[in-house]
């Protein structure tokens, strides 16, 4: 039904009240000349009182709407003009601030907030605890295996103290006696170097005895010579000999100086270095212990953070999961799988999110804009993108709804996803850095013992 | 106040787009669009023009943040509008040009006469200070007061209001959310804290600002 069709209804409308009106009046004006002299006082007085109720009420606004919500202040005699235009439909406003944020000052989260606080403070003091007894037992299973490495060296060793002193005489004597063996080959080596000496003396008098033809020296010559030969032979058993014992007592004097060495450093750095848990926790035990009582102190955190916020799971995922959640928050309570198929969207969606911080241009802008508001200009001279390019990534940033510009100045924003995103980019790198370094620092220390 | 319109008509030249000084608030008024001086009756002054025509407003409300950009840009067109004060920075002659008195003002003086009592509410507005200027809607649906660097919008259920780079007001029907100087959010949204709006109201925007609306309480009590 259009306007003017509507407005012809309500004008015949008003003909007809008009003339009901007209019909009452006249009824009323007879019924009020057939009444008696008293009841038309009466009447009167009524009357009266009526008309004093409309004075006073005259100029009161109605406060009951009888029209349109936007009407509601216009006067309600006028009737509404037909050329009126529509109203503008009012703005659609995309922004809800307040489901990312809590009412910080507000009583309610101040109590809930000091319940908290008392609950981590006790769950601090457990786990203030649970640490000293590890630290203990710790201290305990450190204590055991210093003995038993202890033990181990000595046995290895196979020395005590007072053996070790013996082992020190022995290498003393050791020494004296490669000192004396020293003293046999020098005069060995003495008396081998005399015998040369006798040898070519007689081999030299051999030969004046063949030039001067004398038989006699001859043949005696030749004796001494041969009994010469054989002293020489002899000489030189010796020396070798005595060469050999020398070799052996100086081979036994480094051992033993080896041995005494190992263990007067084990004596002396009786702490002994140790590295990793494997090295003493041989049977995984502490290990074990320090997973189990972690979980323990995580679980009853979880449960106080839950009590003490008083909605429970749903509280907590619904913070995590802001926005068209109630799909995620459905299924993955009842079902794993279910909801693992039935995250389609949120795959779809998620992988579009991170496509757009994938790109070094795109985060350097986000992390300018993290700073402050910045005109095309300055972002793309800090950027180094020009024209199409920088259009083809704030483009991308503002699809996402990671940036946002200016209606009138034209400056560019980062919004509140886009600095989360910022954040989350930024903590897988730094997390990725860290276990990196991690990983290299239990490679570099490797230390053996032994 | 009793609000009337003289006949004594001006009409655009051209259609134009006027920035105002805060940076955050343009306007864009069509050619051909009426304008026709309103008086106050009591005190035979005038107060300001009713303009005839599409006019635009875009508002630029977003405010930087430590937690990123908070606010939004609000755009909207309206077929009539309350203008003030009488000497507006953005009609000048070149704009404007005087044409013989309309025929049928009568459309003019209701439209007028439906204003009375939003201007009610802010007698003590001095409409002829230069530097602010008031917006009101042929419909009552928003009222639009802007400064040299402040901008201010009640809507049908909402106030939003920027002061300066750092500050943002935004009071809605169920929730409230201010930046403060450092860019700093207070953000809530039970109706415990829209009483306590009320309080941070004043503490936010400065008072003249602040006491545009005699009937802030009002505009509280009925959200």
């Amino acid at each position: 039904m259009s306007k003017d069709e509507e407005i012809n209804e309500l004008r015949e409308e008003i003909e007809e009240l008009k003339e009901l009106i007209k019909n009452l009046s006249k009824s009323q004006s007879d019924a009020y000349k057939n009444l008696d002299v008293a009841e038309k006082e009466d009447v009167k007085r009524k009357l009266e009182k009526d008309i004093e109720r409309l004075e006073r009420e005259k100029g009161r606004i109605h406060k009951e709407s009888i029209r349109e919500k936007h009407e509601k202040s216009f006067s309600p005699e006028i009737p509404e003009p037909p050329e009126a235009p529509e109203p503008p439909e009012p703005p659609e406003h995309v922004f809800f601030p307040n489901q990312f944020y809590f009412d910080f000052d507000s009583e309610e989260f101040k109590e809930k907030l000091k319940d908290l606080k008392k609950k981590v403070e006790k769950a601090t003091k457990e786990g203030m605890k649970t640490a000293e007894k590890i630290s203990q037992r710790m201290q305990k299973e450190f204590n055991k295996y210093l003995e038993v490495e202890t033990d181990k060296i000595t046995k290895s060793s196979g020395l005590s103290d007072k053996e070790f002193n013996e082992m020190r005489k022995e290498i003393d004597e050791a020494r004296r006696d490669i000192d004396e063996a020293q003293r046999d080959v020098d005069e060995e080596r003495g008396h081998v170097e005399e015998v040369r000496r006798a040898s070519l003396d007689i081999r030299r008098r051999l030969e004046r005895a063949y030039r001067e033809n004398d038989l006699e020296k001859q043949v005696e010559i030749e004796r001494e010579l041969k009994e010469n030969e054989q002293d020489l032979r002899n000489a030189m058993i010796n020396l070798s000999r005595t060469r050999s014992a020398l070799a052996q007592t100086r081979r036994e004097f480094s051992r033993l100086r080896r041995r005494a060495s190992k263990i007067h450093e084990a004596q002396k750095n009786k702490a002994i270095k140790i590295i990793g848990t494997n090295d003493f926790d041989v049977d995984g035990t502490i290990s074990e212990y320090v997973t189990k009582v972690v979980d323990s102190v995580g679980k009853n955190l979880e449960t106080t953070l839950r009590t003490a916020w008083g909605e429970g799971k749903k509280g907590i995922r619904k913070v995590i999961s802001i926005g068209d959640s109630e799909d995620l928050n459905g299924t993955t309570s009842s079902n794993g799988r279910i909801a693992i198929k039935a995250q389609e969207e949120f795959y779809e969606e998620a992988s579009e999110l991170l496509s757009a911080l994938g790109d070094k241009n795109r985060l350097k802008i986000l992390k300018i804009l993290e700073l402050s508001p910045q005109y095309q200009k300055e972002l793309s001279e800090d950027t180094e993108l020009k024209g199409g390019t920088f259009k083809h990534h704030t483009d991308i940033l503002q699809d996402e709804n990671y940036i946002t510009r200016e209606a009138i100045r034209g400056r560019y924003l980062i919004t509140q996803l886009g600095l989360e995103a910022l954040k989350l980019a930024e903590m897988i790198y730094l997390r990725k850095k860290r276990l990196e370094e991690e990983l290299e620092d239990e490679e570099g220390i490797d230390i053996d013992i032994d | 106040m009793r609000l009337i319109v003289k006949n004594r008509p001006l009409k655009t030249t051209h259609s134009f787009e006027y920035t105002f000084d805060n940076r955050h608030v343009k306007l864009s008024i069509s050619k051909n669009s009426i304008l026709l001086p309103v008086f106050d009756e009591n005190q035979n002054r005038q107060i300001g023009f009713l303009l005839d025509g599409p006019t635009g407003i875009i508002a630029d409300l977003l405010v930087h943040t430590a937690k990123g950009a908070v606010g939004e840009i609000i755009e909207d067109t309206y077929s009539t509008a309350l203008l003030f004060p009488v000497q507006l920075p953005f009609l000048t002659k070149d704009q404007v040009k005087e044409i013989p008195p309309l025929e049928e003002t009568e459309l003019y003086e209701e439209i007028v006469r439906k204003y009375k009592h939003q201007i009610k509410r802010a007698d003590y507005i001095r409409y002829d200070e230069k530097e602010s200027i008031m917006i009101q809607t042929y419909n009552s649906t928003s009222l639009w007061f802007i400064n040299e660097d402040s901008t201010f919008m009640v809507g049908e259920e909402e106030i939003i209001a920027r002061k300066g780079e750092n500050r943002l007001i935004w009071v809605a029907k169920d929730s409230f959310t201010a930046v403060n100087k450092n860019g700093k959010i207070f953000s809530t949204s039970d109706l415990f804290s829209i009483r306590k709006a009320r309080k941070t109201f004043h503490n936010i925007l400065d008072v003249p600002l602040a006491l545009i609306f005699s009937s802030l309480g009002e505009v509280f009590t009925s959200i």
